[in-house]
């Protein structure tokens, strides 16, 4: 596992792009590992029946892959403090989700180093479909 | 300008504030397995218990998506009936702070509050927004998390 050094951290500095390429089956997994057994993530026609257009990627799944992109980035030594997200638009089963994050902020608070990003994932239009942002605590230069 | 009706009742302040039932999980180790499954996630510290000893935690950690993911709603404390009806709800999103490591074996209690009941007037007329606190406890009393989820009725 690679590690990232809060000297080495940039503001403006973008985190490496994760791609979920998103399953049907994998809402399935999701939905009996989260306990959200909302039909509108797995049963196709209860989802049109309520106006949706399809199935719909549930959005907290959307939450956990930018919580990974976050974690992936910095390193095991790293740790998360805070992340907030907000579902602004859906996206689909078969949808590759680009989850993308940008370093925004970083400052020391007593003795931990901060470091802020703001996250999103990102639809193939280019939309932001779940934008938040995150807080972490990074190690000093080794 | 004209003043929109307003969705927050008296019943609904009432709540503010009001602890709910207490909810127990335990951060199974199988249960960590099938959610780094259904997420996609390889990270060895949720799941190799060699690599997870050696790191700063010194054994298997939960991954942050497992509480962000909790579907808790049948637990949670629910915000009264608006007074005019409101069709659609969605999960508007929400904020987790981590604040000890969660550690695979671990017992948590979350315990659920409504935090806020309010309106905004947007494009597609007034919006109630219910704020959900829980606070996650650990087997020794430690809060380990904070979550506040936004829920939208419109």
């Amino acid at each position: 596992m690679a590690q990232i050094y809060f000297n080495h951290v940039k503001e403006g500095m973008e985190l490496p792009v994760l791609e979920k390429k998103t399953t049907t089956r994998q809402l399935v997994q999701w939905a009996g590992a989260s306990g959200d057994f909302n039909e509108i993530h797995y049963d196709k026609p209860w989802a049109e029946k309520t106006g949706l257009p399809g199935l719909i990627i549930h959005g907290r799944l959307k939450a956990a892959f930018l919580g990974q992109l976050v974690t992936d980035w910095m390193g095991p030594a790293g740790t998360l403090k805070k992340i907030d997200v907000a579902y602004r638009g859906m996206d689909f089963p078969g949808d590759t989700v680009k989850c993308k994050g940008k370093v925004v902020k970083k400052y020391t608070r007593g003795r931990e180093r901060l470091v802020d990003v703001e996250v999103w994932t990102e639809n193939a239009k280019g939309e932001k479909t779940t934008p938040g942002t995150a807080t972490v605590a990074l190690p000093a230069r080794r | 300008m004209a003043q929109q009706q307003s969705l927050v009742t008296a019943e609904m302040k009432a709540v503010i504030g009001k602890k709910g039932k207490s909810v127990v999980v335990d951060v199974e180790k199988g249960w960590v397995k099938r959610f780094c499954t259904s997420v996609g996630e390889t990270n060895p510290l949720y799941l190799n218990e060699k690599v997870a000893k050696k790191s700063k935690y010194g054994g298997l950690i939960a991954p942050p998506g497992l509480l962000m993911g909790l579907y808790l709603v049948p637990e949670l404390p629910r915000a009264p009936e608006p007074p005019v009806r409101l069709p659609r709800g969605v999960d508007g999103g929400g904020t987790w702070t981590f604040i000890r490591p969660i550690m695979v074996g671990d017992t948590l209690t979350g315990t659920g509050k409504i935090k806020d009941i309010y309106q905004r007037d947007g494009r597609a007329g007034p919006m109630l927004f219910s704020e959900t606190e829980v606070t996650w406890r650990n087997q020794k009393r430690q809060v380990v998390a904070r979550m506040v989820g936004r829920t939208i009725r419109y």
